[in-house]
């Protein structure tokens, strides 16, 4: 055996090793043969020494015992941080509020089936599940126990999450306010629920996003085949993307909010927003009470209807469809302070205002 | 010996290796086994356990195309040995009462 071949199945048999730790023994280790064989000793000599990389290793666990080994399956940052850094793959993301002091993440999986690592670097938290290579029984879901990865997060957490998966999806609900979330996943939903946050930022496909009852200054959601769907969401800039699927918001306020699709219907009610802007191909614009300074809808194919809050004559009007009716006056007055754009084709274009 | 007892002795050794100078892992398990076998496995922990108390430093130095890892006592480390070594004169008092009692016992 040379000695990488010694190093590498010594380093094995001491997992699991943070990234730290792993580079931390095995440049000890390293030296010590390096000066060994500088001694004049060849490198069997060198390695005979420590008999097996196994009992090598079992030898320096006797000495190096692992801390707080005895819930194998939690894990915290070392100090203080402001903030995780959580990737993980084919499993689920929970967060969840908890009374505790410190970020927290429980996961079960099989050691057979999964690495985890976690550690700390300044402020950051980092934590990565990395599952083996799938066997083939896997591959059709049988024998699969699902593990999904809960991040209990406490009360005085105030930092940034950032959260990668795969295939699975992403939720939290009741958490305090945290300055910064991103969460990013593919085919698999993302939901949150009545926290506030800074930012929110949220990624997936193939799948649905919902916000439900929060609130921030900045929200950006993007999937595609997969519904928009949003009740009581307040924050400064909105901007909600999704193709071949529809979207239904209500209880929105913002000062900037645009939501688009294609290939679906678009319906919004009770949104109060500066700027508004819908935009949607071959489905139709259903606006209940939405209220803003610049309004703009478009689509084609379909119809455009619903209530806008407010009175005709403060708005600049240009409302274009074919091959149906309008029921819009344009106007192009500039001393009207708002503007309403409604633009669609063979579908009628139908609002009131009140 | 008890092993944590020995713990504790292993440190203020390697200390007093580095006392003569800075030294590096080999040389170490060399010159502190002069006085007690130690292995590189144990001296992993003695060298993680003095750097955190703040006893010793590290430093990188170049050495045959390689930067080899040195470590060096810091003025808390010297301290340690201090102590140690004036904690002994208690101990030799100690071990003279308990020398005295038992020999006492066996006439």
């Amino acid at each position: 055996m040379n000695r990488q071949e010694f190093l590498k199945q010594f380093l094995s048999a001491l997992e699991p090793l943070t990234p730290e730790e792993r580079s931390q023994i095995s440049e000890y280790y390293e030296e010590l043969i390096c000066d060994g064989l500088e001694e004049g000793l060849s490198e069997e000599e060198v390695l005979a020494r420590f008999g097996s990389p196994e009992a090598e290793a079992a030898r320096f666990l006797e000495e190096n015992p692992r801390e707080a080994a005895s819930e194998p399956f939690v894990f915290s940052p070392d100090g203080e941080v402001n903030t995780l850094d959580c990737g993980a793959k084919d499993v689920p993301i929970r967060l969840l509020p908890s009374e505790g002091e410190r970020l927290q993440i429980r996961f079960e999986y099989d050691r057979e089936r999964a690495k985890v690592e976690s550690w700390t670097e300044g402020n950051v938290w980092h934590f990565r599940h990395t599952p083996a290579r799938k066997r083939f029984r896997e591959l059709f879901g049988i024998g699969l126990r699902r593990g999904e990865i809960t991040v209990l997060v406490p009360r005085e957490f105030s930092g940034t999450l950032l959260l990668r998966t795969q295939n699975g999806k992403i939720s939290g609900e009741q958490l305090s306010p945290l300055s910064r979330v991103e969460a990013v996943t593919t085919n698999a939903g993302i939901q949150f629920a009545s926290t506030s946050f800074g930012t929110l930022t949220i990624t997936t496909s193939n799948a649905s996003v919902r916000v439900t009852d929060c609130t921030g200054e900045t929200l950006k959601a993007h999937t595609s085949n997969g519904g928009l769907r949003a009740q009581n969401a307040a924050f400064d800039s909105q901007s909600w993307e999704t193709s071949n699927s529809s979207v239904r918001m209500a209880g929105i306020r913002a000062i900037g909010f645009s939501a688009a699709t294609s290939n679906a219907g678009i319906s919004v009610s009770d949104c109060e927003a500066e700027q508004l802007s819908l935009s949607t191909s071959n489905g139709s614009v259903s606006v209940d009470g939405v209220s803003g300074d610049e309004l703009h809808i478009a689509t084609s194919n379909a119809s455009i209807t619903g209530s806008v809050r407010g009175n005709p004559m403060e708005y600049q009007i240009y409302a274009a469809t074919s091959n149906a009716p309008c029921n819009l006056e344009n106007s192009a007055d500039p001393a009207r302070p708002k503007k309403l754009t409604a633009r669609t084709s063979n579908g009628k274009i139908n609002l009131m205002f009140g | 010996m008890d092993a944590q007892r020995k713990k504790g002795l292993l440190d203020t050794c390697v200390l007093a290796v580095l006392k003569c100078g800075p030294s590096y892992g080999y040389e170490l398990i060399g010159a502190v086994s002069q006085c007690i076998p130690v292995s590189e496995s144990t001296l992993y922990p003695i060298l993680k356990r003095l750097e955190a108390g703040g006893c010793l430093t590290t430093f990188k130095q170049e050495h045959n195309g390689r930067l080899r890892k040195y470590y060096q006592i810091t003025p808390i480390g010297e301290e340690k040995i201090k102590v140690f070594l004036e904690e002994w004169s208690e101990m030799e008092r100690i071990y003279a009462f308990v020398r005295k009692a038992d020999e006492e016992e066996s006439q």
